[in-house]
């Protein structure tokens, strides 16, 4: 064991003693500038705690990327499109068969290359913010690497029409797809 | 199974009747048979362990995966606490990396105060989509980083060896009346999250604790190092373009902004408007009489980044001009309208792709809230 771990070791021991003898005179005084939450009382769900036993979300729709992008041999994955009263949450992911670095096709500045949206009538652009440098960004995460391994990704768009039953998804990386969209 | 969609762009740029077959599309697009959309994993209950939303995330230095869950969105005294906590899923090796750091996908760049060294602890960011804003790390004193817990190396204790251990993040302020966000962390958007008040309870001594053995300790008093927290605000906007008309509608902080692109109004490097124009001009004019508009509007010109500055400035006037007069000619005299050129400044797209540059190039008409 390092030193390190050693050292969390002892002080996480004495925590949890100090938290078994803990009772309602051994509350912790709150600071007079803070308003304090109802105190829980937590209990050492130490290994496998519950919230660790998710399932990982399977592809709704999948498509590859265009051999003229720099993602050529990407799998492109849809892990979840939700339709919601003031936006709508893509989750997706990209795998390449090899470790590939960072594609020229896109970094978080290059907003309008980001997938988008495309139902009959409209486009939806992945939502935007301008950073104090004047730089317009998106609400997305640039895609720095890609492996074998699935990378979920979130974005946020704007609220599709109210029943809204599936999207095409349209990007320069990739093939258009088509997304079904679940409303929670 | 076959796939039929009519795509009509803009007219003006050009126009495109596509009809896409899955047969012609079945080597790229793959729907996966079984595609029905399953509902999100309903949320445990852990005694006394708040769990207020949950995703996977992944390494992306080897691929591992975990499981982050957000534990606290605590509203304190200038600042919002955000807690967090890692740990391996289920069936994981115990020794794989967890430094939270690589965890994401590329995320620090992403809402940060502009602070190159700002790792994934530093880009945590509370989402207000109905108020329009992002709400992002406070920047402190030292520019390259933020008051979180930051490359620690989220091992849990060796006797623990699946345990979830906790993270935290000091967040910009909420308003009031903000009472749930969308967390944005490591590359993940993790919806509806209720906003409480007051930190967690009881404090551990662990600056990482297990999850359930205590809440970190958060250092209030450095909230004094915060500089520049306005900065750590930004305003969202949001783009919906129309397919048939040329005319895209954008929600920014300013109110409704109706944008024409360019190409769809003026030819190459001229400033009036040709007949063909007249369908875009019709369109903005239906759409602010839709919106009941009254009071002042502005017209703003913008060129992409190609060219001399000056050139581009006196270019993007006379074109918010050419527009001014002719929706002037439309609308009622209860609405006063202002041009004004801003060159090549706020771009909306790269100005280094042809693409790009297109969509740079545009009249924006802004509607008063």
């Amino acid at each position: 064991m390092s030193a390190r771990r050693l050292a969390r070791a002892s002080v996480a021991a004495a925590a949890t003693l100090a938290l078994v003898g803990c009772s309602s005179s051994g509350t912790p005084t709150p600071s007079p500038s803070l308003s304090l939450a109802p105190t829980p009382t937590p209990s050492d769900v130490g290994p496998l705690a519950p919230f660790l036993s998710i399932d990982e979300d399977q592809p709704i729709a999948t498509t590859t990327a265009k051999d003229d992008s720099s993602y050529s041999g990407a799998t492109f994955s849809i892990l979840r499109l939700e339709a919601r009263a003031e936006s709508t949450l893509l989750v997706w992911t990209a795998t390449h068969p090899r470790t590939l670095a960072a594609g020229s096709d896109f970094d978080i500045t290059k907003v309008d290359n980001f997938p988008v949206l495309q139902t009959k009538t409209d486009r939806f652009a992945v939502l935007t913010y301008q950073t104090p440098t004047g730089q317009r960004q998106c609400v997305c995460s640039d895609m720095r690497v890609m492996r074998a391994e699935s990378n979920p990704q979130g974005a946020l768009y704007p609220p599709l029409p109210k029943g809204t039953a599936s999207v095409v998804l349209t990007s320069p990386w990739f093939a258009d797809v088509t997304v079904r969209v679940s409303q929670p | 199974m076959r796939i039929t969609q009519d795509v009509r762009y803009r007219k003006g740029e050009f126009v495109k009747n596509l009809r896409v077959a899955a047969g012609a599309l079945a080597t790229a697009v793959l729907l996966m048979p079984a595609a029905a959309v399953a509902a999100p994993a309903p949320l445990p209950t852990v005694e006394g362990v708040p769990v207020l939303a949950r995703a996977w995330i992944s390494n992306t230095r080897d691929g591992g995966s975990a499981v982050l869950t957000v534990h606290g969105v605590r509203r304190i005294e200038g600042a919002t606490v955000v807690y967090f906590s890692m740990g391996l899923p289920k069936g994981a090796p115990a020794d794989a990396n967890r430094l939270f750091s690589y965890y994401g996908g590329g995320f620090w760049n992403t809402l940060t105060v502009g602070n190159s060294a700002s790792g994934a602890e530093c880009a945590v960011s509370l989402l207000d989509i109905a108020g329009g804003k992002a709400y992002s790390t406070l920047p402190i004193s030292d520019a390259n980083s933020c008051l979180g817990t930051k490359g620690i190396d989220f091992s849990p204790p060796a006797d623990k060896p699946n345990a979830a251990v906790v993270g935290w993040s000091i967040v910009a302020p909420l308003p009031k009346d903000v009472t749930t966000v969308d967390v944005f962390i490591s590359s993940q958007v993790l919806p509806d999250v209720p906003v409480e008040d007051g930190l967690l309870e009881p404090v551990s001594q662990d600056p990482v604790p297990v999850v359930g053995t205590g809440w970190p300790k958060i250092p209030t008093a450095r909230l004094s190092e915060v500089v520049d927290a306005d900065k750590a605000v930004f305003p969202l906007m949001s783009r919906v373009q129309p397919i048939d008309v040329p005319v895209a509608e954008a929600q920014t902080s300013e109110g409704v902004q109706l944008e024409i692109p360019a190409s769809v109004l003026f030819e190459f490097d001229r400033s009036d408007l040709p007949p063909a124009a007249g369908e875009a001009i019709d369109a903005a004019v239906a759409k602010i009489t839709a919106a009941g508009t009254s009071g002042a509007i502005t017209v703003t010109g913008y060129t992409d980044s190609t060219g001399d500055d000056a050139y581009n400035q006196a270019l993007s006037e006379r074109r918010a001009q050419s527009v001014l007069a002719a929706l002037q000619a439309k609308l009622p005299g209860t609405i006063t309208l202002t041009a004004e050129g801003k060159g090549e400044a706020d771009p909306i797209a790269d100005n280094g792709t042809d693409d790009g540059r297109a969509l740079n190039r545009r009249v924006t008409i802004t509607l008063p809230k």
